[in-house]
Protein backbone atom coordinates (compact mmCIF):
# COMPACT_ATOMS: atom_id res chain seq x y z
CA UNK A 1 0.00 0.00 0.00
CA UNK A 2 1.42 3.38 -0.94
CA UNK A 3 1.81 6.03 1.70
CA UNK A 4 0.51 9.55 1.58
CA UNK A 5 -0.46 12.41 3.83
CA UNK A 6 -2.70 15.45 3.99
CA UNK A 7 -2.00 18.68 5.83
CA UNK A 8 -4.91 20.81 7.05
CA UNK A 9 -4.51 24.26 8.59
CA UNK A 10 -6.36 24.73 11.87
CA UNK A 11 -7.18 28.05 13.60
CA UNK A 12 -4.44 27.33 16.14
CA UNK A 13 -2.15 24.97 14.31
CA UNK A 14 -2.02 22.08 11.85
CA UNK A 15 -3.48 18.64 11.32
CA UNK A 16 -1.39 16.01 9.55
CA UNK A 17 -3.36 12.98 8.41
CA UNK A 18 -1.16 10.00 7.50
CA UNK A 19 -2.26 7.11 5.32
CA UNK A 20 -0.46 3.83 4.67
CA UNK A 21 2.15 1.71 6.41
CA UNK A 22 4.90 3.73 8.05
CA UNK A 23 8.18 1.86 7.90
CA UNK A 24 11.75 2.75 6.96
CA UNK A 25 10.76 3.09 3.30
CA UNK A 26 8.58 6.09 4.21
CA UNK A 27 9.76 7.47 7.56
CA UNK A 28 12.62 9.60 6.08
CA UNK A 29 10.10 11.32 3.78
CA UNK A 30 7.64 11.69 6.64
CA UNK A 31 10.40 13.31 8.74
CA UNK A 32 10.83 16.00 6.06
CA UNK A 33 7.08 16.61 5.92
CA UNK A 34 6.94 16.98 9.69
CA UNK A 35 9.91 19.36 9.72
CA UNK A 36 8.18 21.59 7.17
CA UNK A 37 5.05 21.72 9.32
CA UNK A 38 7.03 22.21 12.54
CA UNK A 39 8.82 25.15 10.92
CA UNK A 40 5.45 26.95 10.78
CA UNK A 41 5.44 26.78 14.60
CA UNK A 42 1.93 25.33 15.05
CA UNK A 43 0.63 25.94 18.57
CA UNK A 44 -1.38 22.73 18.26
CA UNK A 45 -0.16 19.90 16.04
CA UNK A 46 -2.59 17.02 15.60
CA UNK A 47 -1.43 13.83 13.91
CA UNK A 48 -4.29 11.67 12.70
CA UNK A 49 -3.20 8.03 12.34
CA UNK A 50 -6.58 6.57 11.39
CA UNK A 51 -5.25 5.53 7.99
CA UNK A 52 -2.10 3.92 9.38
CA UNK A 53 -2.46 0.17 9.83
CA UNK A 54 1.20 -0.44 10.62
CA UNK A 55 4.08 1.54 12.05
CA UNK A 56 7.58 0.46 13.05
CA UNK A 57 10.07 2.16 15.35
CA UNK A 58 11.43 4.34 12.53
CA UNK A 59 7.96 5.91 12.30
CA UNK A 60 7.76 6.22 16.07
CA UNK A 61 11.13 8.01 16.01
CA UNK A 62 9.71 10.66 13.66
CA UNK A 63 6.86 11.28 16.09
CA UNK A 64 9.25 11.44 19.07
CA UNK A 65 11.32 14.07 17.23
CA UNK A 66 8.18 16.10 16.56
CA UNK A 67 7.09 15.79 20.19
CA UNK A 68 10.50 16.97 21.39
CA UNK A 69 10.37 20.00 19.07
CA UNK A 70 6.87 20.95 20.19
CA UNK A 71 7.56 20.40 23.88
CA UNK A 72 10.79 22.42 23.79
CA UNK A 73 8.86 25.32 22.23
CA UNK A 74 5.99 24.92 24.73
CA UNK A 75 3.61 23.93 21.98
CA UNK A 76 1.27 20.94 21.89
CA UNK A 77 1.22 17.70 19.95
CA UNK A 78 -1.62 15.20 19.93
CA UNK A 79 -1.89 11.78 18.32
CA UNK A 80 -5.35 10.49 17.49
CA UNK A 81 -7.23 7.56 15.97
CA UNK A 82 -4.52 4.99 16.64
CA UNK A 83 -5.34 1.54 15.29
CA UNK A 84 -4.71 -1.42 17.61
CA UNK A 85 -1.42 -2.49 16.04
CA UNK A 86 -0.07 1.05 16.06
CA UNK A 87 -1.11 1.62 19.67
CA UNK A 88 0.68 -1.64 20.47
CA UNK A 89 4.10 -0.38 19.40
CA UNK A 90 3.66 2.73 21.55
CA UNK A 91 2.90 0.46 24.50
CA UNK A 92 5.86 -1.81 23.77
CA UNK A 93 8.14 1.23 23.54
CA UNK A 94 6.56 2.62 26.73
CA UNK A 95 5.57 5.79 24.90
CA UNK A 96 1.80 5.51 25.37
CA UNK A 97 2.09 7.58 28.55
CA UNK A 98 4.49 10.09 26.98
CA UNK A 99 2.32 11.18 24.05
CA UNK A 100 -1.10 12.78 24.43
CA UNK A 101 -3.27 10.23 22.64
CA UNK A 102 -6.88 11.08 21.79
CA UNK A 103 -9.68 8.97 20.35
CA UNK A 104 -10.58 11.43 17.60
CA UNK A 105 -9.46 14.58 15.81
CA UNK A 106 -12.33 16.44 17.52
CA UNK A 107 -11.08 15.36 20.94
CA UNK A 108 -7.60 16.58 20.02
CA UNK A 109 -8.95 19.93 18.82
CA UNK A 110 -10.80 20.47 22.09
CA UNK A 111 -8.07 19.24 24.45
CA UNK B 1 20.54 -24.66 20.29
CA UNK B 2 20.67 -22.96 16.91
CA UNK B 3 19.39 -24.86 13.91
CA UNK B 4 20.98 -24.65 10.53
CA UNK B 5 19.33 -22.56 7.86
CA UNK B 6 19.11 -25.72 5.74
CA UNK B 7 16.38 -26.91 8.15
CA UNK B 8 14.17 -24.02 7.11
CA UNK B 9 10.96 -24.50 5.15
CA UNK B 10 11.07 -21.11 3.48
CA UNK B 11 13.95 -18.80 2.61
CA UNK B 12 13.84 -15.31 1.19
CA UNK B 13 16.83 -13.35 -0.10
CA UNK B 14 16.11 -9.66 -0.14
CA UNK B 15 18.22 -6.79 -1.39
CA UNK B 16 18.91 -4.11 1.21
CA UNK B 17 16.31 -1.62 0.02
CA UNK B 18 13.56 -0.41 2.39
CA UNK B 19 10.90 -0.69 -0.31
CA UNK B 20 11.06 -4.50 0.09
CA UNK B 21 10.52 -4.54 3.86
CA UNK B 22 6.81 -4.98 3.17
CA UNK B 23 7.53 -8.22 1.29
CA UNK B 24 9.30 -9.67 4.33
CA UNK B 25 6.46 -8.55 6.59
CA UNK B 26 3.86 -10.12 4.32
CA UNK B 27 5.74 -13.42 4.28
CA UNK B 28 5.93 -13.59 8.08
CA UNK B 29 2.27 -12.58 8.31
CA UNK B 30 1.20 -15.41 6.04
CA UNK B 31 3.35 -18.07 7.69
CA UNK B 32 2.63 -17.11 11.33
CA UNK B 33 -0.83 -18.66 11.37
CA UNK B 34 0.42 -21.79 9.61
CA UNK B 35 2.96 -22.20 12.45
CA UNK B 36 0.17 -22.04 15.02
CA UNK B 37 0.62 -18.44 16.13
CA UNK B 38 -2.37 -16.27 17.01
CA UNK B 39 -2.95 -13.04 15.11
CA UNK B 40 -1.38 -11.01 17.93
CA UNK B 41 1.62 -13.33 18.12
CA UNK B 42 2.00 -13.15 14.35
CA UNK B 43 1.85 -9.34 14.52
CA UNK B 44 4.69 -9.44 17.04
CA UNK B 45 6.78 -11.69 14.81
CA UNK B 46 6.13 -9.36 11.86
CA UNK B 47 7.21 -6.31 13.88
CA UNK B 48 10.30 -8.08 15.23
CA UNK B 49 11.50 -9.13 11.79
CA UNK B 50 10.77 -5.66 10.41
CA UNK B 51 12.79 -4.05 13.20
CA UNK B 52 15.67 -6.47 12.74
CA UNK B 53 15.88 -6.08 8.96
CA UNK B 54 15.52 -2.29 9.21
CA UNK B 55 18.44 -2.23 11.66
CA UNK B 56 20.54 -4.25 9.21
CA UNK B 57 19.78 -1.87 6.31
CA UNK B 58 20.18 1.28 8.38
CA UNK B 59 23.02 0.50 10.76
CA UNK B 60 24.69 -2.62 9.39
CA UNK B 61 24.76 -1.72 5.71
CA UNK B 62 24.56 2.06 6.33
CA UNK B 63 21.78 2.30 3.72
CA UNK B 64 23.87 0.73 0.95
CA UNK B 65 21.22 -0.50 -1.51
CA UNK B 66 23.19 -3.40 -3.03
CA UNK B 67 23.65 -5.77 -0.09
CA UNK B 68 21.57 -8.80 0.83
CA UNK B 69 19.59 -10.11 3.77
CA UNK B 70 18.55 -13.74 4.07
CA UNK B 71 15.42 -14.61 6.03
CA UNK B 72 14.76 -18.29 6.76
CA UNK B 73 11.67 -19.64 8.51
CA UNK B 74 10.71 -22.98 9.94
CA UNK B 75 7.85 -24.11 12.13
CA UNK B 76 8.63 -25.17 15.70
CA UNK B 77 7.00 -27.99 17.62
CA UNK B 78 9.18 -28.75 20.61
CA UNK B 79 9.00 -28.88 24.39
CA UNK B 80 8.23 -25.15 24.51
CA UNK B 81 5.26 -25.65 22.21
CA UNK B 82 4.25 -24.72 18.70
CA UNK B 83 5.64 -21.69 16.97
CA UNK B 84 7.97 -20.19 14.44
CA UNK B 85 11.73 -19.77 14.18
CA UNK B 86 13.16 -17.05 11.98
CA UNK B 87 16.87 -16.81 11.16
CA UNK B 88 18.07 -13.52 9.68
CA UNK B 89 21.56 -13.47 8.18
CA UNK B 90 23.43 -10.41 6.97
CA UNK B 91 26.93 -9.78 5.67
CA UNK B 92 27.64 -6.66 7.67
CA UNK B 93 31.25 -5.71 8.21
CA UNK B 94 32.53 -4.13 11.40
CA UNK B 95 29.57 -5.20 13.55
CA UNK B 96 29.93 -7.70 16.37
CA UNK B 97 27.08 -9.25 18.37
CA UNK B 98 28.41 -7.57 21.53
CA UNK B 99 27.69 -4.14 20.04
CA UNK B 100 23.98 -4.86 19.67
CA UNK B 101 22.46 -3.60 22.92
CA UNK B 102 19.15 -2.30 24.22
CA UNK B 103 19.15 1.35 25.20
CA UNK B 104 17.77 2.97 28.33
CA UNK B 105 14.12 3.79 27.59
CA UNK B 106 13.82 6.21 30.51
CA UNK B 107 15.47 8.84 28.32
CA UNK B 108 13.09 10.19 25.67
CA UNK B 109 14.91 10.26 22.36
CA UNK B 110 14.16 9.15 18.82
CA UNK B 111 15.70 5.92 17.63
CA UNK B 112 17.26 2.91 19.30
CA UNK B 113 13.94 1.24 20.03
CA UNK B 114 14.31 -1.71 17.66
CA UNK B 115 16.42 -3.95 19.88
CA UNK B 116 14.19 -3.26 22.89
CA UNK B 117 11.18 -4.27 20.82
CA UNK B 118 12.82 -7.56 19.79
CA UNK B 119 13.51 -8.61 23.37
CA UNK B 120 10.10 -7.44 24.54
CA UNK B 121 7.93 -9.30 22.07
CA UNK B 122 9.86 -12.42 21.08
CA UNK B 123 10.44 -15.54 23.22
CA UNK B 124 14.00 -16.05 22.04
CA UNK B 125 16.47 -13.51 20.63
CA UNK B 126 20.05 -14.49 19.90
CA UNK B 127 22.73 -12.61 17.97
CA UNK B 128 25.89 -14.41 16.95
CA UNK B 129 28.66 -14.26 14.41
CA UNK B 130 27.64 -16.19 11.31
CA UNK B 131 29.19 -19.66 11.28
CA UNK B 132 29.61 -19.75 7.51
CA UNK B 133 30.87 -16.30 6.58
CA UNK B 134 31.24 -12.67 7.62
CA UNK B 135 28.15 -11.13 9.15
CA UNK B 136 25.66 -11.50 11.97
CA UNK B 137 23.04 -14.19 12.44
CA UNK B 138 19.93 -13.32 14.42
CA UNK B 139 17.72 -16.17 15.59
CA UNK B 140 14.19 -15.27 16.69
CA UNK B 141 11.57 -17.61 18.10
CA UNK B 142 7.93 -17.00 18.85
CA UNK B 143 5.76 -19.63 20.53
CA UNK B 144 2.00 -19.84 20.73
CA UNK B 145 0.65 -19.12 24.20
CA UNK B 146 -3.07 -19.86 24.46
CA UNK B 147 -3.65 -17.19 27.11
CA UNK B 148 -2.53 -14.31 24.84
CA UNK B 149 -5.17 -12.16 23.19
CA UNK B 150 -6.19 -13.25 19.75
CA UNK B 151 -5.53 -16.96 20.39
Amino acid sequence: MSQTHEITTLPDGSLISCIGEIDYSYSPELRQIFRQVLDTKPQRLIIDLQGVAYMDSSGVAVLVEALQTQTKAKRQLFLCNLQTKVRGIFEIARLDMVFKIKDSVEDAKQA
Amino acid sequence: MTFDVSDSHIQMRVISQPQYLCAIRNMINIIGGKCGLSSTETDHAVLAVDEATTNIIRHGYKDAPDQFINVAIRPLNDTAGQGMEIIIDDQCKDVSPDQIQERDLSVLKPGGLGIHILYRIMDHVHFEQRPDMQGIRLTLRKYHKPQENGS
